[in-house]
C-alpha cells in the first residue's frame, strides 16, 4: 500500500458518491418531467385551444422541450460544500480517514494513512454506503411520481372518451371537429340530397365514441338511420310497427314456411339459426329473398329475374348513406333509388376534404430563411415537416 | 433551520428563474442593437458575432453572481445557479424557434441549445467562483482573470462552431453526432462542477 493507494481509493469514494447523489436528482427530473408532460397533455386533452389556458400544438412542445431542459439545471444544482465530507464520514466509523485528511507531514503520517487505506478498502467492498437524500426530497420525489401517474392516467382517460385514442403526444382535434361541422356548408352545397339538421341534446357530446354506430355495427331499437329505408320492392310501403329489423321480403318468405322451419329461421339473412340455409317449403329453385318471380327482396339483393346477379353494391349504398348521415349528423335524403350520379356526387362531397389544402405563408426572417434553406438542401426531405 | 434553508434554496431558484428570463433579453437586446452593424457582414460572421454575444452576457451574469457570492458570504457551490438560468435561456429560446418554425425538427435543439448554454454556464461558474487548485496558474486575480478569459474563448469557439455548422455546413450526421458531442460536453462540466463544489473539502486536502 502506498499513500497514491489510499489517494486513488479516496477519489474513487467521491465519484461513487456523487454518481449517487447525481442519480437521485436524475430520477427527480424525470418524475418532474413525466408529470410536466401528464399536465400538458391533460390540458391539451380536456381543454379547447381557444380558452385562456388550453394548450395549442406548439404550446404543448414548448412544455415538454422546457421541462426536458431543465436537466441540466437538476444535475447542477449547488451542493452543499460539506458532501465530500459527509461522504467519507459515512464510509468512516472509526474516523480514520477524517484523521489522515487532517495530518499534514508529521510523524504518524504513515500509519494514519495505513488505517485510511483500510477503511477505504472496507467502505469499497462495502459499496460506500448510500448518500441519503433528505427525508423530505425522497417524499418529494415519490409525491410528485405518483402524482405524474394520476395525471397521466386521467389524461388517457379522458382521451379515449373524447375519441382521441391513447394520446402520447398532443392530439388532433382538428378532425373530431371537421366531422362534427360537417352539416353547415354540406346542407349549403346541396340542398337536394341533404335533410334538415336534426337537433342534437345537449346532454351528448360531440364525437363520443359510444355515440356512433358504424356500418355493420348492428341495428339499434328506435334510430331510424339503422334501418334505411329502401322501399317495399312488391310495392308495399307501409311496414309494420316493430318489424323494422325484418326485411319485407324475408317476412313473407318464413310465412310461406311451415311449422318447424319456420321458427327456426333467422331475420334477414336467409339462413336458419343453424346456419343453414333454409329454402322454401313448396321445394322451388329460389334463393334465399327472391321471390317466385325471381325478383330479389332483401335489401342490398335488389333486382330482377337471374340474369341480375345478387350485388352488395345496393348494401354499400345503404352503408354509405348511414356513415355520411352518422358522421355529418344531418340526416341524408337520398331517397329510395337514388341515381348514380347523386350518389356519385354525395361521395365527392363525403370524401372532399381529403383533398383539402391549405397555403400559408409568414414573414420569414432572412437569415433564418437561408439557415433553412441550407439545412433542407443537407437534410433533404428528413428535415421536411 | 431545515425550513429556513429550503426558503432560500426555494428562494435561490426563484432568483436564478428571474436571471434567466433577464438574461434572455438582454442577449436578444444586444443583438438586436449589433444587427444593423453586421447587416452588410458575411453570414459565418454575423452567426459568430452573435454567439459571442451571447457568451458575454452569460459571463456578465456569471461575473455578476460570483461578486454577491463573496459579498454575501455564500457558499462557491451557489454559482451553479447559473446553469438554472442558462436552463432558462435555452427554454425561451426554443419557444421562440417552435413559433417560428413549427415541426418536430425543433427537439433536435434539445441537443443543442440546451447543452451548448447550460455547459457554458457550468463552465463560468467553473472559473469564475469555484475555487482553484493552488498553484496553477501562478499569481492571484491575474490567474483568475486568465482562466475567466480561456473559459469565454473557449464557450465563444464552442458555441459558433456549432452555429455555424448547423447553418452553413450541415450534414446529414449532424444531429446526432452534435448531440453526442454536446451532452458529453455538458455532463463532464457538471460533474467537475459538482466536484469542485460539493467535494472541495477533499480537493482542500490536497489529497485529491
Amino acid at each position: 500500500m502506498t499513500g497514491s493507494d489510499a489517494d486513488r481509493m479516496l477519489a474513487r469514494l467521491a465519484r461513487a458518491d456523487l454518481g449517487k447523489r447525481l442519480g437521485f436528482r436524475l430520477v427527480a427530473w424525470a418524475v418532474t418531467a413525466f408529470l410536466a408532460w401528464s399536465l400538458a397533455l391533460l390540458l391539451a386533452v380536456a381543454l379547447p385551444d381557444a380558452s385562456v389556458i388550453g394548450l395549442s400544438a406548439r404550446g404543448f412542445t414548448v412544455v415538454v422541450m422546457a421541462a426536458i431542459s431543465a436537466l441540466p439545471a437538476f444535475l447542477a444544482a449547488p451542493l452543499p460544500a460539506s458532501a465530500g465530507l459527509e461522504a467519507v464520514r459515512h464510509a468512516d466509523r472509526e474516523a480514520a480517514i477524517e484523521s489522515w485528511l487532517d495530518y499534514h507531514g508529521g510523524p504518524a503520517g504513515q500509519m494514519l494513512e495505513k488505517r485510511a487505506f483500510e477503511a477505504l478498502s472496507i467502505a469499497a467492498l462495502a459499496g460506500f454506503g448510500r448518500p441519503a437524500p433528505g427525508k423530505a426530497a425522497r417524499i418529494a420525489v415519490k409525491a410528485i411520481a405518483l402524482a405524474g401517474l394520476v395525471v397521466f392516467v386521467s389524461a388517457q382517460a379522458l382521451s379515449l372518451r373524447s375519441g382521441y385514442g391513447v394520446s402520447l403526444s398532443w392530439p388532433d382535434k382538428a378532425v373530431l371537429d371537421l366531422a362534427f361541422n360537417r352539416s353547415g356548408p354540406t346542407a349549403g352545397h346541396y340542398p337536394g340530397i341533404v335533410a334538415e339538421e336534426r337537433a342534437v341534446p345537449d346532454n351528448v357530446e360531440p364525437g363520443l365514441p359510444g355515440d356512433r354506430r358504424y356500418a355493420g355495427a348492428g341495428t339499434e331499437d328506435g334510430d331510424p338511420l339503422a334501418q334505411p329505408d329502401f322501399g317495399n320492392a312488391a310495392g308495399g310501403d307501409a311496414e309494420e310497427e316493430g318489424s323494422a329489423a325484418v326485411p319485407p321480403g324475408v317476412r313473407r318468405f318464413e310465412e310461406a314456411m311451415p311449422g318447424e322451419e319456420k321458427r327456426q329461421t333467422a331475420k334477414g339473412t336467409g339462413m336458419s339459426a343453424e346456419g343453414a340455409e333454409v329454402r322454401p317449403a313448396d321445394g322451388a329453385d329460389r334463393s334465399a329473398g327472391r321471390d317466385a318471380s325471381g325478383k330479389a327482396q332483401v335489401p342490398g339483393w335488389e333486382g330482377t329475374g337471374r340474369a341480375i346477379d345478387e350485388s352488395p353494391l345496393v348494401d354499400y349504398r345503404a352503408r354509405f348513406e348511414r356513415q355520411l348521415a352518422e358522421t355529418s349528423g344531418t340526416e341524408t335524403t337520398l331517397g329510395s333509388k337514388p341515381s348514380a350520379e347523386v350518389v356519385s356526387e354525395a361521395i365527392a362531397e363525403y370524401y372532399a376534404s381529403f383533398d383539402a389544402r391549405v397555403a400559408l405563408e409568414r414573414p420569414v426572417d432572412p437569415g433564418l430563411a437561408l439557415a433553412m434553406q441550407v439545412w433542407m438542401d443537407a437534410f433533404g426531405s428528413e428535415a421536411s415537416p | 433551520m431545515k425550513a429556513t434553508t429550503r426558503l432560500g434554496n426555494a428562494v435561490s431558484f426563484a432568483a436564478a428563474i428571474l436571471a434567466g428570463a433577464t438574461l434572455y433579453l438582454a442577449m436578444r437586446v444586444i443583438a438586436g442593437a449589433a444587427r444593423p452593424a453586421l447587416a452588410a457582414a458575411p453570414e459565418w460572421l454575423s452567426l459568430a458575432a452573435n454567439a459571442g454575444i451571447e457568451e458575454a452576457a452569460r459571463l456578465g451574469l456569471a461575473l455578476a453572481v460570483a461578486f454577491w457570492l463573496r459579498r454575501l458570504g455564500l457558499e462557491p457551490g451557489m454559482a451553479s445557479l447559473g446553469i438554472a438560468a442558462s436552463c432558462i435561456v435555452a427554454a425561451l429560446e426554443n419557444a421562440s424557434y417552435v413559433a417560428v418554425f413549427p415541426t418536430l425538427d425543433a427537439y433536435w435543439r434539445l441537443g443543442y441549445a440546451v447543452p451548448i448554454h447550460a455547459g457554458a454556464a457550468a463552465l463560468f461558474a467553473l472559473s469564475t467562483a469555484l475555487p482553484l487548485r493552488d498553484g496553477w496558474p501562478p499569481g492571484g486575480k491575474a490567474r483568475r482573470a486568465v482562466v475567466v478569459a480561456v473559459s469565454f474563448v473557449a464557450a465563444w469557439t464552442w458555441h459558433a462552431g456549432f452555429n455555424l455548422v448547423a447553418a452553413l455546413a450541415p450534414f446529414p450526421a449532424l444531429p446526432v453526432v452534435g448531440t453526442a458531442l454536446n451532452m458529453a460536453a455538458l455532463t463532464a462540466l457538471v460533474a467537475a462542477t459538482a466536484l469542485r463544489s460539493g467535494y472541495w473539502s477533499l480537493h482542500a486536502s490536497r489529497r485529491i
